[in-house]
């Protein structure tokens, strides 16, 4: 993954999670991995993209922080279906702030609705040209834990 | 539970936005595929004093409420199932051209912005929804 696609990555969360929820995240890790290393979290929010970019992304986290990641948004009594779906809309934001901060590239992909996984015994196998390598990004939220973005990407030859 | 002070904030009572002239509030219908968007959205409006008379979670669902409910504004979502934000503006602007409706969308997605804006919507917000942003735009098209 290029460096124009990483930092567009890292803006992309901290806009996100600065706007959406006054937090302010540090990026701590961000590493190739194998899809035999992919990080299992209790929520997982996969978001695909295609175009002359194509791929996915996901975000994984802890209960604790989707539950806080949702009561920071709406600030009232949350179900269990709100968190999904705030989480589900985080990476949706994200995604969309990512190819934004990629706009230089002409209409770099198009974005599919999130999916969201939650459970403690699941793996995401990924069907595609994509290589089989992962970035993986580890995110530090002060005083309430870590989440993770993972990004399979590769350029569409086809395009 | 960690209160929301980043987007809903706190009600005015004090000369709020969302009341007309005569004391009236503003109806609003608010449309989006996520339930907490629609909760967020509907909690910064009704700060401000706005009738949030209906929500929708689809284009179909946005167009049938529109025609029950009639509402002043409506503010509505890009990217949802059945049929889109671009496509339900449409509709709407076809059984009402005066329609008031401002779109709402993620970040990266200018083309499809403008092209609603071509189309007939009123302003746009981008997400994430900033209260002061969704206030002022909302504003500007009640008044506009």
């Amino acid at each position: 993954m290029d460096e124009k696609f990483i930092n567009a990555v890292k803006r992309g969360v901290d806009d996100t999670f600065s706007q959406m929820l006054g937090w302010s995240v540090q990026n701590v890790a961000g590493k190739k991995i194998s899809l035999d290393q992919a990080i299992q979290e209790e929520y997982c929010v996969v978001i695909g993209f295609a175009g002359n970019m194509q791929g996915l992304i996901t975000l994984k986290c802890s209960k604790k922080v989707a539950v806080q990641a949702a009561s920071g948004m709406l600030g009232t009594e949350i179900s269990p279906d709100d968190v999904a779906d705030a989480i589900g809309e985080i990476l949706n934001m994200i995604t969309g702030a990512i190819k934004s901060h990629l706009a230089v590239i002409d209409d770099p992909f198009k974005v599919a609705p999130p999916t969201i996984v939650s459970g403690k015994d699941y793996k995401v196998f990924v069907k595609s040209k994509i290589d089989g390598d992962i970035t993986l990004f580890k995110f530090e939220a002060e005083k309430i834990g870590s989440f993770y973005i993972e990004v399979y990407v590769t350029q569409n030859e086809d395009k | 539970m960690i209160k929301s002070n980043n987007i809903v904030g706190e009600v005015n009572k004090k000369d709020p936005d969302g009341l007309k002239t005569n004391g009236q509030p503003y109806r609003v219908l608010v449309v989006d595929d996520s339930g907490v968007m629609r909760k967020i959205i509907t909690q910064v409006l009704k700060s401000e004093s706005y009738d949030v008379c209906g929500q929708a979670a689809d284009g179909e669902e946005a167009v049938a409420r529109f025609k029950e409910l009639k509402p002043d504004v409506v503010t509505m979502d890009i990217n949802m199932p059945k049929l889109g934000g671009v496509e339900a503006l449409e509709k709407i602007l076809a059984l009402d051209s005066s329609a008031k409706v401002v779109m709402l969308t993620s970040e990266g997605q200018k083309e499809t912005v403008l092209d609603a804006v071509s189309k007939g919507a009123k302003n746009y917000i981008v997400k994430p929804p900033q209260r002061n942003k969704v206030l002022e735009k909302v504003k500007d098209v009640v008044n506009g």
